[in-house]
């Protein structure tokens, strides 16, 4: 990691709302989410099932589901907002500066095309390479991503490989382009134990080597240690712990990643959305915390630095708020 | 091995079983060819009446179709299964519909096995009345209530949908429903899978109270040892069909003998990036049970393998410490020591 050089982030994601809708209300599911992704860096966003990380990913390139509305908020990727941009410009970034890999390999291949020729359309469309030029590079892309006998294999279809190949293959893909960005979403979560393991060491000696920036999405934390230089932790639709992985893995500060942590994030509770008031004004963490005070039901807290580089909205640090005595 | 309750018979025990299915049916298989992929192959299993035993592998390593077999939702195409000391192996028809209210089965996916039009009270009235078909209305009622507050459901969930519910609710009302018919013996099948952790924490600790309190015996199906370590003290390990190392819980995560479990336990993530340690990384890809690898089925992915390895299928062997594993080396710290002797192992397994 650089930090020292005050260069912009690749991707700046600042106060994101979005919000799903219904056929007669609209629920709000990010509340002001800010993450940036320093160049060169890996950045992890941890949440739980159902906290909308996915729906960050999707806000990013501009592909939210149809119930899903972005309300405000910027995405800046190398400074300009890739909200404002009109769609073909949009083309020309996503899967060109931006690549992606998704939790389930399968869906993002196409059952009926021969592998090879799904690679190669990234260089085709994007590069303008002829077809010929693009196979040999699709060729050298699936040996870099360790597929042995990647000549023969170029031909085949989707489902002549096992799960962990597929995902090696939908991660060559995503590198076709040599994008600035990596975006990925729970990249191992749908594969067994000893192949995640396979794949991690793959990612990461990949981000190394072609130092690449990564905007990880995962609620698994073996996942962000292996992987993530930094985690920003979403609650309820924003951040309320942020700072380098070794900081907050080892030593959190918020209650709420500490529960995540210790692995019950909601003793008492059920479902995410029966723990979280929908408008009430304070901390969403509030019923399940052993810390709360008078004044967390009344208000969230500010974002308080306790370093440069770490973030923590909690009432338990920083400077205590006015009314905080009763 | 060694059994918390040797008096006692076992109230389930899988002896020699197999299972094979065949890849194409009709047309297909007379004019292609038929294809048989081998599910689970000779595997033997005890649990004993109370008792948990983990059953853990990789996706497509047989461990459901196993699940299956024991409760006889499938019937083995060799081997038997006894249960209560009873051979249940050939039993079909009304006699086994009977017999099944002493085994049940708790599935992942709880939305898939729910109906979604019908009432939490609904879903489980139906269990307790094909159970006890004698019980007059408000005595239903009475039993739904008690099984509500066993799972730790509100008594206002019980005429939700289950689209109302949360994934934990819903996983709470079917074991519920598992229970109302009393059983002896359940298994779950990746009870909390597609759970996220805070759900997944509180069936767990649902299920250890189950068995403890209603002395019901389990075999828990998952994908890590991660979830099945509070609640079993035994645990076998699965790999392509065939159950390679059958070990004490806290023996199997702190030296796992078979180099395939060994893999398994260091395939597990720290979540402290201080202690980071490199897994040990296995080489390839998991095999496809259409074409299963000769001798020993790990025997492409393993470090260890040799020529004998690729030719010889191990045999189950008991280890010096009392575990069974399928595997022609012992292991000391990792390092491989010399081959067991072949006449070894056929003593062993007789």
């Amino acid at each position: 990691m650089s930090h020292s050089a005050p260069q912009p982030p690749i991707l700046s994601i600042r106060d994101l709302h979005v919000s799903i809708h219904g056929r007669t209300d609209a629920r709000p599911i990010l509340k002001g989410l800010s993450v940036d992704i320093p160049r060169g860096s890996t950045v992890a966003l941890l949440g739980e099932s159902g906290s909308g990380k996915t729906l960050a990913a999707y806000a990013v390139l501009n592909v939210l589901p149809r119930v899903a509305r972005l309300d405000s908020g910027q995405i800046l990727f190398n400074g300009a907002d890739l909200r404002t941009m009109p769609p073909a410009g949009l083309n020309r970034v996503r899967g060109n500066r931006i690549g992606m890999v998704y939790q389930e390999p399968s869906t993002s291949l196409n059952p009926l095309l021969r592998v090879g020729d799904q690679i190669s359309e990234t260089l085709t469309t994007h590069k303008g390479l002829s077809h010929r030029n693009a196979r040999e590079q699709v060729i050298s892309l699936m040996e870099l991503v360790g597929i042995p006998d990647a000549r023969r294999r170029y031909s085949q279809l989707p489902h002549q490989f096992s799960g962990g190949v597929k995902q090696r293959l939908v991660i060559a893909m995503a590198l076709a382009c040599h994008p600035e960005l990596l975006l990925a979403d729970e990249p191992t979560s749908a594969l067994d134990s000893t192949v995640q393991a396979q794949i991690l060491d793959l990612l990461s000696r990949l981000i190394t080597d072609l130092r690449m920036s990564v905007f990880l999405i995962s609620h698994d934390l073996g996942v962000i240690a292996a992987l993530a230089d930094r985690v920003a932790v979403l609650l309820d639709g924003m951040v309320v712990e942020d700072g380098a992985v070794r900081d907050v893995l080892e030593e959190p500060a918020h209650p709420y990643t500490r529960a995540l942590l210790s692995g019950k994030p909601r003793p008492s509770g059920t479902a995410v959305e029966e723990s979280l008031p929908a408008s009430s004004p304070g901390c969403p963490f509030l019923r399940n915390c052993p810390h709360r005070l008078p004044v967390c039901s009344r208000a969230m807290p500010d974002p308080f630095i306790p370093k440069e580089g770490r973030m923590v909205r909690c009432f338990l640090f920083g400077e205590p708020p006015g009314d905080a005595h009763e | 091995m060694n059994d918390p309750s040797t008096s006692l018979p076992p109230i389930v025990e899988a002896v020699e079983v197999s299972k094979s299915f065949s890849t194409a049916t009709g047309l297909s298989a007379r004019v292609g060819g038929r294809k048989f992929v081998q599910a689970v192959d000779r595997c033997s299993l005890r649990v004993f009446p109370g008792q948990s035993v983990g059953l853990i592998g990789e996706s497509g390593c047989g461990k459901s179709t196993l699940g299956r077999l024991l409760i006889r939702l499938e019937t083995p195409t060799a081997g038997d299964i006894l249960f209560d000391g009873r051979n249940i192996t050939r039993w079909r028809g009304t006699r086994l519909r009977r017999f099944r209210r002493h085994m049940q089965m708790i599935f992942q996916d709880a939305a898939s096995s729910l109906n979604p039009r019908n009432t939490v009270e609904s879903a489980i009235a139906e269990a307790v009345c094909a159970h006890r078909p004698e019980l007059e209305r408000p005595r239903v009622l009475g039993h739904i209530t008690a099984l509500l507050d066993m799972v730790g459901l509100p008594l206002a969930t019980l005429d939700r949908l289950p689209g109302e519910l949360s994934a934990g609710e819903k996983q709470r009302v079917s074991i519920a429903r598992a229970l109302a018919v009393e059983p002896r013996f359940i298994v779950a099948d990746e009870p909390v899978s597609s759970l996220d952790r805070s759900s997944e924490e509180q069936i767990l600790s649902l299920l250890a109270t189950v068995q403890r309190e209603l002395n019901v015996a389990f075999l828990f199906i998952a994908h890590d040892v991660e979830t099945v370590r509070r609640m079993c003290s035994l645990v076998a390990v699965m790999y392509l069909g065939r159950i390679v190392e059958w070990a004490d819980t806290q023996q199997l995560i702190a030296t796992p003998a078979h180099p395939y479990s060994r893999a398994l336990m260091m395939s597990r993530l720290s979540t402290r990036p201080s202690q980071k340690t490199r897994p040990f990384l296995l080489q390839g890809d998991p095999p496809s049970p259409l074409e299963p690898p000769s001798g020993c089925h790990f025997h492409p992915r393993c470090p260890h393998a040799d020529i004998q390895c690729r030719k010889i299928v191990p045999l189950p062997r008991t280890t010096a410490d009392g575990r069974i594993i399928r595997c022609h080396f012992d292991f000391v710290d990792g390092q491989r020591m010399a081959p067991v002797e072949v006449s070894d192992i056929l003593e062993l397994d007789s």
